[in-house]
């Protein structure tokens, strides 16, 4: 509790610092304009995806990913970026451009918590739509050495894009 | 924004998560879209609910998680000298007008669809396309091309014509 709080602490800082939590950066990334959340987003998972696998190699870290109901992860991401493009911020950032004064940030989390109202009051009902379920797999191999080839070339396509980007700003 | 920031920035990122997400400190991934409903369940009594149990022990995680955003983004704030209170972004107000009723109106719909489409996915940016991203899981790579893709239809739809 106190850890989560205090990374959201920090997570917090840097967002604010990169202006990732305003209406305008995120618009114009949607409305291609900018690209610089994008390229940031790829550098954070390039970079964690390399770290990350180290750390498991050492017995750092577990793998502990989300499983992949079909229906559910692909109706629920076009869902998650219309509401990106229209509301410009996602869960988290929601919260720190409230702390910034913004009052349709405020309004945008109430709107989120009568989604998931209804969610939690629908789930019973949902669950057997949001299928199939491939479980909660990853593309790690069973071979390490072809897991490090894997997210090497993993990394490298994303470094790639985010400096491709660069020049198409 | 330079490109050497913008690297620094995103190796912070990366590098916090994968520190936070291993065995020596939160041994799970970081989100936040799990607290809406763990909000929402405490605040409306639905804590027996199947969804609620499901989610309990995430649902706080991340509910701290937020609290500690918000009270770091109003340090921030006052640090970066960026308060302002204002209900209209300025592109919004040029893309779409000046009506504070109109924009709140839709941050309502977009906040809705935002946290629903993020339930029936399991998670957000920061739960699938950050964390699922950093572990390769196949739902969270899925789920990033469906928002990437949707983000940019819905908005040049959405904002198009008054471009």
């Amino acid at each position: 509790m106190i850890l989560a709080f205090i990374v959201g602490i920090l997570f917090a800082l840097i967002a604010q610092y990169a202006r990732l939590n305003s209406f305008d950066t995120i618009a114009s990334a949607a409305l291609l304009k900018n690209h610089d959340v994008v390229q940031i987003l790829f550098f954070a998972i390039a970079i964690s995806s390399i770290g990350f696998f180290i750390v498991y190699l050492l017995g750092g870290a577990t793998i502990n990913v989300k499983p992949f109901y079909v229906f559910g992860v692909c109706v629920g991401g076009v869902l998650f970026g219309a509401g990106v493009a229209i509301l410009g911020y996602c869960p988290g950032t929601m919260l720190m451009a409230l702390a910034e004064g913004k009052a349709d940030a405020l309004v945008g989390y109430v709107g989120g918590i009568a989604a998931a109202l209804l969610f939690t009051l629908a789930y019973p009902t949902l669950l057997p739509l949001i299928g199939p379920d491939f479980g909660a797999i990853n593309l790690y191999a069973a071979s390490a050495a072809v897991t490090a080839m894997i997210v090497g070339v993993y990394a490298v396509v994303l470094l790639f894009a985010a400096f491709r980007l660069e020049s198409k700003a | 924004m330079k490109l050497s920031l913008k690297i620094s920035i995103g190796a912070l990122i990366g590098l916090m998560n994968v520190a936070v997400t291993s065995i020596y400190l939160a041994d799970r991934p970081i989100g936040a879209s799990t607290s809406y409903p763990y909000a929402a369940g405490q605040f409306f009594g639905l804590q027996s609910s199947i969804y609620f149990r499901q989610i309990d022990i995430a649902g706080s995680w991340e509910f701290w998680f937020l609290v500690g955003a918000f009270l770091g983004a109003v340090v921030g704030a006052l640090m970066f000298g960026h308060f302002k209170f204002s209900s209209v972004p300025p592109l919004w107000a040029k893309l779409k007008g000046p009506s504070a009723a109109k924009r709140l109106v839709w941050a309502f719909i977009g906040g809705f669809l935002l946290i629903f489409g993020a339930r029936l996915a399991d998670g957000c940016t920061s739960g699938h396309i950050l964390s699922g991203g950093m572990e390769l899981a196949v739902s969270s790579l899925v789920f990033a091309v469906f928002v990437m893709i949707s983000a940019v239809v819905t908005a040049r739809h959405f904002y198009g014509a008054s471009q």
